[in-house]
């Protein structure tokens, strides 16, 4: 997906000895200037078979996630691992719509699927 | 272009735990379990260039008298005079910050305009010629400075210092070199503007805080390891 000069890919993802569902980030900075991004606020719901949702949380023993830059034309990956899932998690739900700070916040939810182990 | 850009981002992302950390062993990529690297690394912060240049640059010779080593009855005259030499400046510029950078840089080049040396008394009667002369400045210089943005040109300013070289020898005197060293002391201003995200033009004016007559002034482009630096 795209909002104004920033590109976001999100998708589920496995992780030996993690045992929290963990979503990967790819960002993109498509203009000539940096970018103010911020994962740290993203709101995260887990979904099981029946539609239950929970808040789940990020897990970041060491504050790490802060707003910080982008370079321009430049791109970034992270991982996150989040907690509080359901038993039988079958999605996750993103709000990307803070992640741009330059842009004004809009929700945008995206979901993913979470493979069944 | 884009392609390539993402690439190198990849590499760069990817390398900067083993790269960073020769004796670390990353055990995991999800925030919160990385043992090498951290969150955000590789996306922002410092930034690398190359600039490569040519400069005039003018500086003061002192006056000459003294006996040549060769032959102590001659003496070697020459008034003191502004000289000037074509410089072939390349520099190394760390972007530290958004705004403060510091670089290296490495000057050669040719003396074009030097002492008028006359050989007492076994050539008094001899005109010096400047075509009979040879000579060569090497400089090299560290400098810190501030540099902004304003639209497609960044401009800034920054001091440098550094030793300096000039060694000139006349075909009348073949045995002898003379020579005179100095730091140099020089606050620069410069602008640039972008060609591309990787490539720029720029133009640099120096002048000695020591001595009025000691200026310079380049001309150059520079290469950036990350476009715009990080961002313009």
């Amino acid at each position: 997906m795209t909002s104004g000069c920033l590109d976001l890919a999100v998708a589920s993802s496995e992780e030996a000895d993690v045992n929290d569902p963990v979503v990967a980030y790819s960002l993109g900075n498509r203009c000539d200037h940096r970018l103010e991004v911020d994962l740290a606020t993203i709101r995260v719901v887990g979904r099981d078979a029946s539609g239950h949702e929970n808040k789940l949380v990020a897990f970041d023993p060491r504050g790490e996630l802060q707003p910080t830059t982008l370079n321009a034309l430049w791109s970034g990956r992270a991982k996150i691992s989040y907690r509080g899932a359901p038993v039988g998690l079958t999605s996750i739900c993103v709000d990307v719509g803070s992640v741009d700070r330059d842009a004004a916040y809009a929700e945008r939810w995206v979901c993913v699927a979470k493979e069944l182990r | 272009m884009r392609v390539i850009t993402i690439a190198l981002a990849l590499a760069a992302t990817g390398s900067a735990a083993t790269a960073g950390h020769r004796a670390c062993h990353e055990a995991s990529s999800v925030v919160g379990y990385e043992e090498c690297s951290r969150f955000g690394v590789g996306w922002s912060g410092r930034s690398l260039s190359w600039e490569l240049g040519g400069a005039i640059v003018q500086l003061p010779f002192d006056a000459i008298d003294r006996a040549l080593a060769t032959s102590p009855n001659t003496h070697a005259v020459a008034p003191s005079r502004t000289g000037r030499a074509h410089v072939v400046r390349l520099r190394s510029v760390y972007g530290l910050t958004e705004h403060f950078y510091v670089a290296s840089e490495l000057g050669l080049g040719a003396l074009t305009v030097m002492p008028a040396i006359v050989l007492d008394p076994v050539a008094r009667d001899e005109m010096s010629s400047a075509s009979d002369e040879r000579g060569w400045l090497i400089s090299g210089m560290l400098a810190a400075g501030l540099r902004t943005v304003t639209g497609p040109i960044r401009f800034g300013g920054e001091l440098a210092f550094g030793p300096r070289l000039a060694v000139f020898s006349t075909e009348r005197a073949p045995d002898v070199l003379f020579g005179q060293s100095a730091v140099a002391l020089e606050a620069r201003v410069h602008a640039s503007v972008w060609l591309s995200p990787r490539w720029s033009a720029g133009v640099m004016l120096g002048t000695s805080v020591l001595e009025r007559a000691d200026t310079s002034i380049t001309v150059g482009l520079g290469l950036h390891a990350f476009p715009y630096d990080g961002g313009r």
